[in-house]
């Protein structure tokens, strides 16, 4: 059981990383929060009977820990991260706009940066709404909300 | 920028991974950053209060104090210590329902049960260990100076527990308003 759970894990570990980066704001807290959801995963692994997808399971479970675990208290020091210098200046743009949608999403509150990295990932509103527990019409709602509020943070 | 070629981007969004060998140790809860400080502090505090608990009716005259101290000194430390096991149970389980909504509604339940323990088993403990060490000394101003700077410094521990708790509760209360507006 073990194996499966570990490959399935290993393949959508994308996701475990873009929680951790839309959480938390140090590579230390990042670290710690990503073995915290690989811990809780294992742990709730038994209830997962693949009613629904794995990935909408491991968001589900990602997403709750992000949000109930606590963080140790200590001063935040944040250093902007480097850009690798051999990248292409496609990915390298890329990368740029990656960061800044990152970094407007971490200023949404942490109900509303859950809804939009599930809609981000391509889950549908149905599915969304099924990890979070709202109606798909609020899924809606919301996600226009939360769409015109990521613009004006990135026109900013 | 678009938000829909965003979403490409952030489908792509690419980190080196990690191994599955590196996987499987944090599964364990040795590996686990929270559980492992948490389990080396509940080793250490349980066995320094179980010394305390065989050493203390001998090393600090338990029986020259009356029998309803003694047992109250007692229950407040192993109160103590079923509070600490209970605390690490909790941290160790922040999944507590099949939805995001509902598990953080019913942990939010069970953080301010919990605090409010945590802040009741202090207060218990401090006041039987203050009673039973210095409730048969004869009153003198030394005694109500120790007192009251031992009040002092305990009143403010209770205090800060108390807000750690509350910024934890209002962090999980906003969190899960947000899911119900």
């Amino acid at each position: 059981m073990k194996e499966v759970f570990l490959k399935e894990v290993f393949s959508h570990q994308q996701i475990i990383y873009k929680v951790c980066r839309i959480y938390r704001d140090t590579k230390e807290d990042r670290e710690d929060l990503f073995q915290e959801i690989v811990y809780q995963l294992w742990k709730s692994y038994p209830s997962f009977k693949g009613k629904s997808k794995f990935s909408s399971w491991m968001y589900r479970i990602a997403l709750n820990t992000a949000m109930a675990s606590f963080r140790k208290l200590k001063v935040n020091i944040t250093y902007p991260e480097q850009v690798p210098e051999n990248q292409s200046s496609e990915q390298s743009s890329q990368d740029t706009q990656m960061e800044k949608l990152l970094g407007a999403i971490k200023k949404l509150d942490p109900a509303d940066r859950a809804i939009v990295s599930l809609y981000l990932d391509d889950l549908n509103y149905t599915e969304i709404a099924e990890v979070v527990a709202i109606t798909a019409n609020n899924v809606g709602v919301r996600l226009n909300r939360i769409k015109h509020k990521i613009k004006e943070l990135l026109n900013h | 920028m678009n938000l829909e070629e965003l979403k490409s981007n952030y489908k792509k969004a690419r980190k080196k991974a990690i191994g599955v060998e590196n996987l499987k140790k944090m599964t364990n809860s040795n590996h686990h950053p929270t559980l492992k400080k948490m389990k080396k502090q509940l080793v250490l505090e349980s066995a320094l209060w179980a010394v305390f608990l065989l050493v203390y009716y001998d090393f600090f005259d338990g029986h020259l104090k009356p029998f309803f101290w003694n047992l109250l000194l007692v229950l407040s430390i192993i109160l103590l210590l079923v509070h600490n096991i209970l605390g690490y149970r909790i941290t160790m389980q922040p999944i507590n329902g099949k939805t995001i909504k509902q598990s953080l509604a019913n942990y939010l339940r069970k953080i301010k049960k919990y605090s409010a323990i945590s802040v009741f088993t202090r207060v218990l403990a401090f006041a039987s260990i203050m009673f039973f060490f210095f409730s048969t000394l004869p009153f003198g101003s030394v005694k109500i100076w120790i007192v009251f700077g031992l009040v002092l410094i305990s009143a403010i521990q209770i205090y800060s527990l108390q807000k750690v708790w509350s910024v934890r509760i209002k962090k999980i209360r906003e969190s899960l308003r947000g899911l119900e507006s």
